[in-house]
């Protein structure tokens, strides 16, 4: 019997062992901690882009790092009214479009129109992404690149940046782009950007 | 799980509604994800780790919830319908696998964001589990217990952060949640508490398998020895017959020195007789002897055989039996023109002395108790005896060991009595069967050829 129960947990060892051993893509490095000089002033319009937690995770840095800021689910165009920056925390989340009765489609022309706008107005945009592997896929990486063109700078956490997507976007567009290490690490960038 | 077919056919059902359960991504289960999220808003916003593990502990919880009906389903049809699968008992419970494929391909169809290779992991060391609790379990509560506890395991093991780069992960809320411990800087609260629960949940299933397995073990051991012992004891009853026959071979035998000596002595009497009617006496007692001398080489040898017609023998047999009767209402309904038997008298008489007797003890106690003694032709040369009576009946499980030697329902009883009808009746080339229900009755079929050129008793 001890050696059945020794078997199952070797057994237990080896699969989470295995999983661990799964094709990991190269990491990527930094390509500048933090910008040089700020790029936009308070205050500052918070929304999420795919409706996850994201959004409200970002606010409340921005809260810690005393920006001024309002966070809002669905900002529409309109909503940049009184507003010098714009922030969008890409991450999309199902329970997130349900809780607002929304569908995918609707979020992507939502932002769209909303970057577009804030590129109209002259209003700095930042895109954070911060979810990693999880919150990249098919509708996330399309909306970056819808996105990318009227964003000013990307913050994206080591985790979803393993095989260069937002480097790569940043490089396209030439806009700068900061790799952090984890959602801690993003309030070195994300001040920046204000002081 | 050993079961009738129509009790299959609603567990069956049972498992169908269980897995259609599983694979609709029901509102019910969207509020409830709703229910978590505004959760772990409200930890994010007010910085509560303690919000942040409450949330962990729902989402786990009701993703184990969701997950139980469809792997329970599989396991349910698995054990139902084990006996008619063609592979071996074990390699049966892999077939989980592709079912719960199924379950999860509708899943994902309706856009569900459920983490499918975690479920993959549960399956799998529950399929191994079960494997291992062995061949021998019937109950289906084990498995329910094992696949809660699994899947707790795996599903605490989803949302540690450290696990991460495990890539089992999918869903929604477990992103947030890791998402908002990484904000929180409580990576390593969640890490402790969902090693802590998983490792827990993990032990516990184990534990349980290997109860399970070591307690299956034992009683497999224990009827393996009741089989065993059951053996001993009846080649005991056969030495023990075997003994007794020859006991009483020995005594008949022994019977036949002072009837020879009748014999002689009475023919000499006859010779030297002047009175006729002396004579005549002795021709009498010769006859007898004659008589005497038949039923012991029947007793003796079981091949000799005797044309006798049914009434002669049931003649004898109540002779035999009816003098024990105890209240319980005797009926003989014996057909006309049955054919001439040719029998071992002595032990065919014996037989139905057996089975009457039998049916006495059955009906002890019984109101209006009743035995009927039928005796009626088939097809012609065959004649049936058929006794039935109103007692209290053999259990259906019992009724294929009451041929066995040594089997008896009564205490009283060696046991040998079924078995050596049976012996008998097969002997003359005869069949006999028994039919009965508990509470109702028994009845006993014997059907004996008639002799070949044999003449009606209405010759």
């Amino acid at each position: 019997m001890k050696k059945r129960a020794f078997g199952y947990l070797l057994l237990v060892i080896v699969i989470i062992l295995g999983l661990s051993f799964f094709p990991q893509h190269r990491r990527v490095r930094s390509l500048m901690p933090h910008l040089p000089a700020p790029i936009a002033s308070e205050k500052a319009l918070v929304t999420p882009a795919g409706q996850g937690l994201e959004g409200l995770i970002v606010s409340e840095i921005c809260d810690n790092l005393n920006i001024d800021n309002r966070f809002m689910y669905w900002a529409e165009p309109q909503d940049l009214e009184g507003f010098n920056s714009l922030i969008i925390a890409l991450g999309f989340s199902q329970q997130g479009l349900y809780s607002l009765h929304k569908e995918e489609e609707q979020e992507i022309e939502r932002v769209s129109q909303l970057v577009q706008a804030a590129e109209e107005r002259d209003i700095p945009v930042v895109l954070i992404h911060l979810g990693g592997q999880d919150r990249r896929g098919t509708a996330n990486d399309d909306l970056a690149e819808i996105l990318a063109a009227g964003t000013d700078y990307i913050i994206v956490t080591q985790d979803g940046e393993r095989d260069g997507f937002f480097t790569g976007l940043a490089d396209e567009n030439s806009i700068p782009v900061t790799v952090v290490n984890g959602v801690s690490a993003v309030k070195v960038p994300l001040n920046s950007v204000y002081r | 799980m050993r079961t009738t077919d129509p009790k299959r056919i609603i567990y069956a059902l049972c498992a169908f509604f269980l897995a259609g359960t599983s694979a609709y991504e029901g509102i019910y289960r969207l509020e409830s994800r709703q229910v978590i999220g505004g959760l772990l808003e409200e930890a994010v916003t007010r910085g509560d780790t303690g919000l942040l593990v409450l949330a962990s502990f729902e989402l786990v919880t009701l993703d184990t919830l969701w997950l139980i009906p469809g792997v329970l389903s599989g396991f349910l049809l698995i054990d139902v319908w084990r006996s008619r699968l063609p592979f071996r008992w074990w390699v049966n419970y892999f077939l989980v696998l592709p079912w719960v494929a199924v379950i999860h391909l509708a899943l994902a169809m309706q856009g569900s964001d459920y983490s499918f290779i975690g479920g993959f992991i549960v399956i799998a060391l529950t399929v191994l589990a079960v494997i291992e609790m062995g061949e021998g379990r019937e109950n289906f509560a084990p498995v329910v217990l094992v696949v809660f506890g699994v899947g707790m395991a795996v599903n605490w093991l989803n949302i540690v952060p450290a696990f991460s780069f495990i890539p089992i992960s999918h869903g929604d809320l477990d992103v947030g949640i890791k998402l908002a411990a990484g904000f929180m800087q409580g990576e390593t609260v969640l890490n402790l508490v969902g090693l802590f629960f998983s490792v827990f949940f993990m032990f516990t299933s184990l534990v349980v398998t290997l109860l399970i397995s070591v307690y299956l073990r034992r009683i497999s051991l224990v009827e393996e020895n009741k089989v065993k012992e059951m053996k001993l004891q009846e080649m005991e009853i056969q030495a023990r017959q075997a003994r007794v026959l020859q006991e009483m071979h020995t005594l008949v035998h022994d019977l036949k020195t002072p009837l020879m000596t009748i014999r002689g002595l009475n023919s000499l009497v006859e010779m030297s007789a002047a009175n006729e009617k002396v004579a005549e006496y002795c021709r009498r007692i010769d006859g007898s002897v004659d008589k005497v001398n038949a039923m012991v080489s029947e007793i003796l040898y079981d091949e000799v055989r005797k044309k006798i017609t049914v009434e002669e023998l049931i003649t004898y047999v109540r002779a035999h039996v009816l003098v024990k009767k105890a209240g319980q209402e005797v009926i003989f309904d014996i057909a006309e023109g049955l054919p001439l038997l040719e029998i071992n008298v002595i032990r065919m008489s014996r037989v139905l002395i057996n089975v009457i007797e039998n049916a006495f003890t059955a009906t002890v106690g019984v109101r209006n108790a009743r035995i009927t003694i039928r005796v009626y032709a088939k097809e012609g040369d065959e004649v049936i005896f058929e006794i039935s009576d109103n007692g209290k009946g053999i259990p259906a499980g019992q009724l294929d060991k009451v041929w066995n030697w040594g089997y008896s329902t009564s205490g009283n009883s060696a046991g040998l009595g079924l078995a050596f009808v049976r012996q008998i009746v097969e002997n003359h080339r005869g069949a006999v069967e028994i039919s009965s229900s508990e509470g109702t009755g028994t009845r006993v079929t014997i059907s004996l050829k008639g002799a070949k050129d044999s003449e009606s008793t209405d010759y």
